[in-house]
Parts: C-alpha cells; structure tokens; sequence
C-alpha cells in the first residue's frame, strides 16, 4: 500500500478518534446551518404556540404512535395540493416538540385536516373508524372517550415547553389550567384564551356532557398546524345549542336566520312566532331570548 | 466480593425505584418504578444464591464466553418476538378488527414495539454477542475490565423491557426508532458507554499487532450509534419523576436530526455492525481469506463518511430546505459503491469454496445475506433519487425495502452467525440438524421474497393511484380508495411474514436441540475456551 | 508475524496477518467497482453544481438551473391552470343550470366534482355517495334542505349547523324525551305514527293514538302528512328513507334525543369553481331536481 494504513489499523484510539471524526462531518454540514441560516423558517403571519388544550391533544398524538401510519407534511406536488392543501411550511411546525412529520401514509395526511369535518365525525370516526369511512383500517380509538384528560400539571408541559423555545409567557404558563378547562367548555368565557391564542377552537368537543374534557374529543380537534397561507378557519362546534331552551311550556331554538319562539299557554295548543336575529353563540343567548320575550308580550297586547 | 457491592448496588437501585414508585408523576412512570424494584429485587436473589458458589474457572481466565452464550439466547429469543409483533401489526393492517379496541394492542403502540424488538432486540443483542465473540478471538484476549461486560448485556436487557413495556403502555417520544423516553435513553447511554469501553480495552490489550477489519466496523458503529443517540434523543422532561419528555429541536431542525440519527440507525447499527460481523463469520464458515484488504480500507472509510451525510432522502419533498434534499440525495448515490464493498468482499471470499455451498446450508444462509444486502444497498441509492422518492416515500415500498434489508441482510446474517456460534459455545460438534437449517434459508428466503413483492406492488400501486389523473387532470381516487387497494397485498405480506417466521421456529428448535444435546453431538472440542487456542 | 504468502486457489498474496485463522488477499479493488465509485462522485458533484446544494453563511449555493421545488410545482399548477383556464372561467361565470345544459362544461365540471367528492366528502358521504349514519344518501330522491342546483350549491357553501358560517343551514328538532315534553308512551305511540306516515309496518291503534300528539307536536314542522319542509330543514317522514335508520327503536331514538349532524361549510375552503363543480357532479348522482 502506497499509504500507510497500518498506522491506523495498530492503534485502537487512532481509529476510534479518526471514526469519530469522519462521521462528524456530515451531520455538521447538514444540520448546523438549519439553526443558523435565516431562510430555513420563512416567516409566516398567525403561527402561534399551542394552546394548553391543543398540547394536550398533541400529546395524545405522541402517545399513541399516530405517525406510524399518518403524516403532518404535504409535499410541494400537484396531487398533494390538490388533495390536501397547500403544501406544508416549515414555519408551521416550529413549536412542534417533537415534530411529527410521519414517514409513512398508511392514513392520509394530517396536517391540514383541523376543522375539516365536524366533531362529532372526528368522535365517531376515532371511536369506531369503519362505522364512517367502511375502507379504514385504522384501529378503534374508543378507550380515548372513557379516558378523563389530565388537567393539573398542564403548567409543567408548558414550562418543560418554554424551556426548549417555545414563547409561553408568564401569564400563558399561570392561566394554563383554566385555559385547557374553558377551551372544551361551551359556556365559558373565551376572550382572554383567544387574545393568547388567536383563532383556537372552542366548544365541547367531545360530545359529553360535563365540564370534563374526554381525550378522544382533544384528539378529535385534532389541532395540527395553526391555519396559514390563506386557509380559512371555521368553527366546527356545538356550543351554539346550548343556548336551546325548552321547558315544558316554552321552548326556542333556532331556525335559519333567526330563532324560533314556541309557547303553550295553559289553555292548550303551541303558538309560535319566529325571531330573526343573529345570536349564534351561547352568550348571546339571554339577550336574544329578552327580545323574544319582549316581542311575544307585544303580540299579546 | 465484587457481588456483595453489586447487591448492595442492587438495593440501591430498588429504594430509588420505590421512591420513583410513591413519587412518580404519572401512572407510566410508576408502573416503569415498579419495573426497576421486581427487576433489581429478582437481581439480588440471583445473586445472593451465588455468593456462596465458588467463582467457575471461566470466570477468571480463558474467553469470556459467559456472555456470548447469553447474547445468542437472548438474540433468539427476541428475534422470534419480534418477528411475531410484526405478523401481528401485519395482520393488523389486512383485517383491522385485530386492534382488539384495547389501547395497549392498537397498531401505533405495538409498531413501535416490532420495529424496536428487532432492531434493537434482535439486531443489538446479535451485534453485542457477536462482536464480544469476534474481538476475542481476533485479538487473542479475554474482554477486558473485568465483569462490566455483564453489566453490557444485563443493562441492554432491561433497557429493552423498559422500552418495550412503555411503547405498549404510551411511554413513547414518537421519534421513529428513537421512541423511548429520556430515561429510558439515559440509561441506554450508560450500558452503551460500557460497551464503547469493553470494546475499546480489549482492543488495546489486543496480542494481535493488527486491528482485525471486523472490529473497525463495530467500533465503528458502537461510536457513531453513541453520537447519534446522545444528540437525537436531547430532551427536556417534564418533570424528573415524570415520564413524558419535549424534545430540544422542534420543527425541521427537528426532523432532520432525527432522520440523521434515524438513516444511520440503519447505516451504523444495521449496517456497519452487520458488516463487522460478516467480516468474521462469513471467512470462517468458507475456510477462505477475505477478498481484498485494499477494498476493505476504502469501502470502511467510504461508507461510514458517506452515510452520515443520507439522512435528508427521508426528507424528499418537505419543508427541509432544498439545497439539504440535494445533499441528502447525492451522497446517498456515492454510498452505492461503498456499500458494495462490503458485498463484493463477502461474496468473492468464498471464490474457491463456492462448491460450500452445496453441502454447507449455514455458509448459504450467509450468502443470501450478503445477496440481500446488495440488492437493499442498491434499492436504497435508487430510492433516494428524488423522482424516484417522490413516488416510493410514504407507500409500503418503503416498507418493503426495509424488510429487505432487515429480514434479508441483519436477519439471515445473525441466523448464520447463530448457527455458527451455537455448536463452538456449548461445546458441540455440529449443529443438531443442518436439515432444518437448509429449511431456514428456503423459508427465510421465499418469506422475505413474497414479502417484498408484495410491497413492491402495493407501494407503487399505491403512490400511482394517489395521482391518478383523468383526462380532464382532476384526481381520480379518494384516499379510501387507495386503501382499499391495498387490501390484497397486506394478506400476503402477513403470509410471507409468516413463511419467515416458520423459518425462525426451525432455528429455535435446531438451536434447543443442539443446546440440549445428543449422542452424536455431545463431543466436546477441547480447549475452545483458551485465549491461546487460535 | 507478518508472512505474506501466496494463497493457492487464487495465486493471489495475502497480507501476511492472520486472525483467528482469517487471512486476507493483497487483491486490488475491482477495476468496474473503482470506475463505478468515481462515476458516481463526479455525477454527483456535478449535480450540485446545477441544484441548490452547499450551505454557506446565510444562505445555501442556488445551482445553475435555478431549480426548488416549490418553483417547480408553481410552474406546474400554473400550465394546469392555462391549459383549462377557459372552462374554468365559463363555468365561474355561467350560472349552474347553463352549467349544466352545456355538455362540455357539464362534462368537465362533473369530473372537478368528482374528485372534489372523493377528496373532501366521502368520508361521511361515503365512496359511493351512499352516505353512512347521520350523512345524507346523495343518491336518492330525498332532499332535507332541497336537491335543485341552488340548493345544493347554498348547501356546500354554508354548510349545515356550522357555527361560524352566519347563513348555515339550521334546524334542531327538540329532544322531546329528554326534556320531558312527551311522556314514554306518547313517544311510543307517534313512533308508530310515523312509521304509519311512511307506509311501513306498523301498529294500528298505537298508530291512531300517536295522530293528535303528531299534530301537536311534529306536524308544524314535519307537515300533517309527514312531507316534510325543506325551509326549516325538516325531513321528510313518508318516503321511507331515513337519515339514521327506519326501526321503530331508531325513531324512538331520534325522537327522545335526536342526533344532528353537522356538515362544515365550504365556502371558504374550497373555490367558487371548485363548489360549482361539486354542486353538479352532487345534482347529477341521481337525486337532482
């Protein structure tokens, strides 16, 4: 041999530090200049950290080994923009600890799928997959909707989060618990939780009665990657009904464009009259009904 | 002496579990807690049965063999077990009614669990077995630092329980074959920091003035497996008695380091160890030296440069910056020919024993290892052509290549190394049947060939009908549909998994039998135990 | 130690060091595995030279060719783009019945709904547009908020009972049971009413009982004979088609709690083009009026 080898091959530390050495280049070269090149994330409006309860229902995702078989990342190809969405951004998952772009795409991809079917088809779909889509072969998830989710260290996630870069803030991380509760909560107040987290989706999601937010309905808003590049976000909620009021001898509720106002009076026979209006959340309710009840008295005159 | 201070260790580390038991965060963590308590208790009746036992000889001089003999059982062992979660998640994916509905038997835990068990499992106690038999032998030495190889294999084990037990109970970091959590991966970095250590010292006590190309591999891979580990799995937990951990990276620094960590699970743990431990088996089982020393020198220093850099043709198509992809891509192109370094060196090593071939079924399991991995190692550089990837990525190709390599290249190697070792570690003659070992390279073979057919055609199918356009260039199937398609092939997948493993239980019982003994192979080769034999 | 000597079979000489009696040949490397290396390197080097390959300080070399892939993309969509831009503009100005006079557009917008379809709806609409529980049949002749082009159309731009849409499709019927507005048997008797309104078997004189409590409390809604009425969304009872299912426990069911789906609004999500299409391809599956 023209190059002495030997050298190597009778010294064990030589090798072990030239080993070391060579294989410590590649990583260096490919991954040091993601950290530092600005161009890697571009900078896209509305990504935010997930709210309290969004991490919780990634959290499940982790747990359950969901990117066996789903991916959270459309590729920049015709087909995958058409079906899917706009391909995915780097920006979208850069509070994602860990990421879950998948490898495989045994399910279709998810990263777009928030707010694309109702709750009540994410609750029925991850309890009993086939009973909606008969092709799936996706395992039943029903042991999620038995499963209470746990609320009382949400400040710790959120903490172990801010400490790897995510930007929690004091007030974020103090009012976490209260976030996580009044997000699944149909009848909470949501000005402050949407202030912190712009355009988070509220609502009882699980389809249970009770304060207590179930795992498969966390998992089931299925929160991915907060809406960007022009993807219109709805709200997909039944928080609406709540504000059904029916009683034995007077009922409402909505009808399109307004709600519907019946009444028996104890002489027998519903009478009804019909209240246009918007009032399309639960705390519009109240002030929706003193109008009806003030347009029935007048009826009445 | 020395077991009274493990006991005490011992005791140690069952107060600590208890504490981690009362105090723990959450249930996963406790149940973990509890592990640690049975497992160090059961440690300690072990050992407290021996303190009264003298020290066998082995023990104090001659190859420490002990351990091997361990390591191949063990490799066995969760060799099967692993080939059996797979059928399951196989079977899982053609009749999903399988799922059971329980959390513990659902796909996304138990993949996680076969994907584990066989790399790590299988594959790992494979290579810490045979590279502890191969640096023995080719440095004429008994490992070194006295008993801490057992502290190797035991610490692996548990290691492996901790794993396995969380996948299934939703202890998991979702990072592909990086899946445990941080504290299962602070102790792997403990027993694997051991093992860098054992290796290392025996190679330095070596009486062979040359470092034998076997050991350049495993070193190899124990050291980059170490870097890879240790930087891929940085985390921050939650709480310190708590099992649920976030990741230091996020996002698409996040994806490629793990893809760089996970590409070279496959290139130093499946591949470079793989490679250490044919350069051993396969000139020995063929009586005949190896090819090229000159090609050895390139193709080692080649591979283990070049494959680091593969990592991002996982990342094809993603919001990895371009120019990374490019990287990724090209370098994956170079690793073709290094790649086949190692296959040309095995297979012209036999250049004049191919006539083994015919009455030797243990070398030809070796060969259509060595076969296997030339076809996985030129399949892999195809794949990772972009145009190629942008179709194969996210279809069962991928799968397929995969088992290629895992069942045809790390499985039938190990088989042969098993097969190999088992007669020369307990002191048989031969093997209790070459038969059933011929029936084991058949089955292994028509398995894994059915196998990757089968993913051959669903994946491409599958990525065709994903953009199957109509005239009017509008999509023409819904996701569903495609799934549906698939149906077919998963049922002979499950079925060529199945012939695999049919394979496996033949060596399972070859090995017992051979183990057990019988009159015709009950002849003890003398003085298979001294370093100075060779 | 080191003996180099010359190994029978292949003439070839060995290094000389040994290894638990492993020797290894001084054999060259194979002349095409060389070649075939250093081709693959020069290949390689030369592709980075044209696409974006080596990292620098702020940003990475771009290649020659100008190439990402997202460029790439872009310029496919936009040649699929001008390649139907004419259909596509015909049909986002043309009003839906026009649409659908005109073979070619009809056609054309059929297959963009189609694959609308199969992308978006056929998880609860199923691959046959069948539907399942609770999601229409879109191939039948029963329409619950009306099956004319525009209806259709107003239906998958606004959805139904999707909150945030302020035109969503809204009906709720009230829980009868539940909140305690019907007792047990009453519910009982206007479930075999209702089976009598849509022909099926029944029981006759639990049918007549439940008239009076059908009038009272369903047909201002469900109209005396069950026909239903599409501006509030109420389906119609005599057609013997049924959105979750036709036994009477079903209907009891529905009537003690009633389930109500939600279908998400698209309006914003896909398309003007892409809806219009979806709403002929929906109108033509066989139910269309």
């Amino acid at each position: 041999m023209k190059f002495d080898h030997s050298r190597i091959e009778k010294n064990a530390t030589l090798m072990l530090v030239l080993s070391l050495l060579v294989v410590s280049i590649g990583g260096i070269v490919e991954i040091a200049p993601l950290f530092y090149m600005q161009n890697t994330i571009e900078k896209v409006e509305g990504v935010r950290p997930y709210s309290p309860l969004e991490l919780a229902g990634r959290n499940i995702y982790v747990r359950e080994g969901c990117y066996n078989c789903h991916s959270q990342m459309v590729r920049p190809m015709r087909d995958e923009v058409e079906r899917y969405g706009h391909y995915s951004l780097a920006a979208e998952s850069m509070y994602d600890h860990p990421f879950q772009w998948g490898s495989k795409r045994t399910g279709p991809d998810l990263a777009r799928v928030g707010q694309r079917y109702s709750n009540e088809w994410h609750v029925q779909h991850l309890v009993d997959p086939r009973s909606v889509v008969p092709e799936s072969i996706m395992p039943g998830y029903r042991f999620l909707l038995s499963t209470e989710l746990r609320t009382d260290d949400i400040i710790a996630h959120l903490k172990a989060n801010a400490s790897v870069g995510v930007p929690y803030d004091a007030e974020m991380i103090e009012v976490a618990e209260a976030d996580m509760r009044d997000q699944a909560d149909p009848d909470a107040d949501w000005d402050g939780l949407l202030a912190r987290y712009p355009k988070a989706q509220t609502g009882d999601f699980d389809g249970t009665p009770g304060a207590v937010a179930r795992e498969a309905g966390v998992l089931a808003y299925i929160p991915g990657p907060v809406p960007v590049v022009g993807l219109s976000c709805y709200r997909a909620g039944k928080n609406f009904w709540g504000a059904c009021w029916i009683t034995k001898h007077c009922r409402i509720w909505p009808i399109p464009g307004g709600w519907s106002f019946w009444s028996s009076p104890s002489s027998g026979g519903w009478r009804w009259c019909s209240v246009p209006g918007p009032a399309r959340t639960t705390r519009n309710a109240p002030r929706c009904l003193s109008r009806m009840i003030g347009s029935l008295a007048n009826e009445q005159a | 002496m020395g077991n009274v201070v493990l006991i005490i260790l011992l005791g140690l580390a069952a107060v600590a579990g208890l504490i981690g038991a009362a105090r723990g965060h959450d249930a996963l963590f406790q149940a973990h807690a509890w592990v640690i308590v049975a497992v160090s208790l059961a440690a300690i009746v072990v050992l407290l049965q021996r303190l009264d036992r003298p020290r066998t000889a082995e023990a104090a001089e001659g190859y420490a063999d002990g351990v091997v003999r361990y390591g191949v059982l063990a490799t066995v062992f969760w060799g099967v077990v692993g080939f059996l979660v797979g059928l399951v998640i196989a079977l899982q994916l053609a009749f999903p009614d399988l799922n059971l509905g329980y959390s513990f038997t659902s796909f996304g835990r138990l993949r996680p669990l076969h994907t584990s068990a066989v790399i790590f499992a299988f594959g790992g106690n494979a290579l810490i077995a045979t590279s502890f038999y191969v640096v023995q032998r080719t440095c004429r030495v008994r490992l070194a630092l006295g008993g801490l190889h057992w502290f190797v294999f035991w610490g692996y084990q548990l290691f492996i329980v901790l794993a396995a037990t969380g996948y299934v109970m939703g202890v998991t970091q979702s990072r592909e074959y990086a899946e445990p959590e941080w504290y299962v991966d602070i102790w792997l970095t403990l027993v694997w920091v051991a093992y860098l250590l054992v290796f290392l010292f025996t190679l330095f006590k070596r009486k062979e003035p040359h470092i034998y190309v076997a050991n350049w591999f495993y070193l190899a891979f124990i050291v980059t497996v170490a870097m890879l580990h240790l930087v891929n799995n940085l985390a921050v937990p939650v709480s310190f008695l708590g099992s649920k951990s976030y990741s230091a990276f996020s996002g698409v620094q996040d994806a490629l380091t793990q893809w760089w960590y996970g590409h070279n699970a496959v290139g130093f743990f499946l591949t470079a160890g793989f490679l250490g431990m044919m350069y051993y088996f396969v000139p020995k089982q063929a009586d005949r030296p190896v090819f090229s020393y000159r090609l050895s020198i390139i193709h080692f220093w080649a591979l283990i440069f070049l494959y680091i850099w593969a990592g991002p043709h996982h990342l094809h198509y993603t919001a990895l910056p371009d120019w990374a992809q490019t990287l990724g891509m090209v370098f994956s192109i170079m690793l073709w020919m290094p790649s086949w370094g190692g296959m040309i060196n095995g297979l012209m090593t036999l250049s004049g024993a191919w006539d083994k071939l015919r009455t030797d079924p243990v070398l030809r399991m070796m060969v259509v290892a060595v076969a296997f991995y030339g076809m996985s190692t030129f399949e892999g550089p195809m794949m990772s052509i972009k145009a190629v990837n942008g179709l194969s990525h996210y279809t069962d190709w991928t799968i397929g290549h995969v088992h290629s390599g895992a069942l045809g290249w790390v499985g039938m190697i190990s088989f042969g190394a098993v097969y190999f070792l088992v007669p020369k570690l307990w002191n048989r003659s031969g093997l209790y049947s070459l038969r059933l070992v011929s029936w084991h390279v058949w089955l292994a073979t028509i398995g894994i060939v059915i196998y990757a057919a089968a993913m051959w055609v669903s994946g491409i199918t599958q990525g065709l009908m994903w953009r199957e356009y109509d005239p009017n260039g509008f999509l023409v199937y819904s996701f569903a549909e495609t799934v549906s398609a698939m149906h077919p092939f998963y049922i002979i997948r499950a079925f060529g998994g199945l012939v695999y493993i049919s394979g496996a239980f033949l060596m399972v019982y070859n090995v017992w039998r051979t183990i057990k003994g019988s009159p015709e192979t009950r002849d003890v080769a003398a003085g298979a135990v001294a370093p100075q034999a060779a | 130690m080191s003996k180099r000597e010359v190994d029978d079979f292949s003439g070839v000489e060995t290094t000389g060091h040994e290894w638990d009696g492993i020797r290894e040949l001084d054999n060259p490397m194979p002349r095409w595995w060389l070649w075939t290396f250093l081709a693959c390197i020069v290949w390689a080097f030369g592709y980075m030279v044209f696409y974006p390959a080596w990292p620098l300080l702020n940003e990475a070399t771009p290649g020659v060719l100008g190439y990402s892939s997202r460029g790439e993309l872009h310029q496919e969509i936009a040649d699929v783009k001008a390649s139907r831009a004419g259909l596509i503009a015909r049909i986002e100005n043309l009003p839906l019945e026009e649409i659908r006079r005109d073979d070619d557009l009809r056609q054309f917008a059929t297959n963009g709904g189609r694959a609308a379809f199969a992308v978006n709806c056929i998880q609860c609409h199923g691959s046959g547009a069948a539907g399942s529980a609770g999601s229409h049949n879109l191939n039948d002749d029963d329409w619950i908020w009306g099956g004319n082009l525009e209806a259709i159309e107003t239906t998958l731009l606004h959805g139904v009972r999707h909150a945030a849409d302020d035109e969503s499709r809204y009906s709720e019927m009230p829980a009868f049971g539940r909140d305690g507005i019907l007792e047990k048997p009453e519910i009982k008797a206007v479930t075999q009413h209702v089976l009598s309104l849509a022909g099926q078997p029944h029981e006759a004189e639990q049918a007549e009982a439940g008239r009076e409590i059908y009038a009272e409390n369903c047909a201002a809604c469900h109209g005396e004979t069950g026909k239903g009425d599409r501006e509030q969304g109420a389906p119609n009872l005599s057609d013997s088609i049924w959105l979750y299912a036709g036994s009477a426990d079903e209907i009891e069911r529905q009537i003690n709690v009633p389930r109500h789906g939600v279908m998400p609004a698209w309006g914003g999500r896909l398309d003007t083009v892409t809806i219009k299409q979806l709403t002929i391809y929906v109108h033509s599956l066989g139910g269309g009026e």
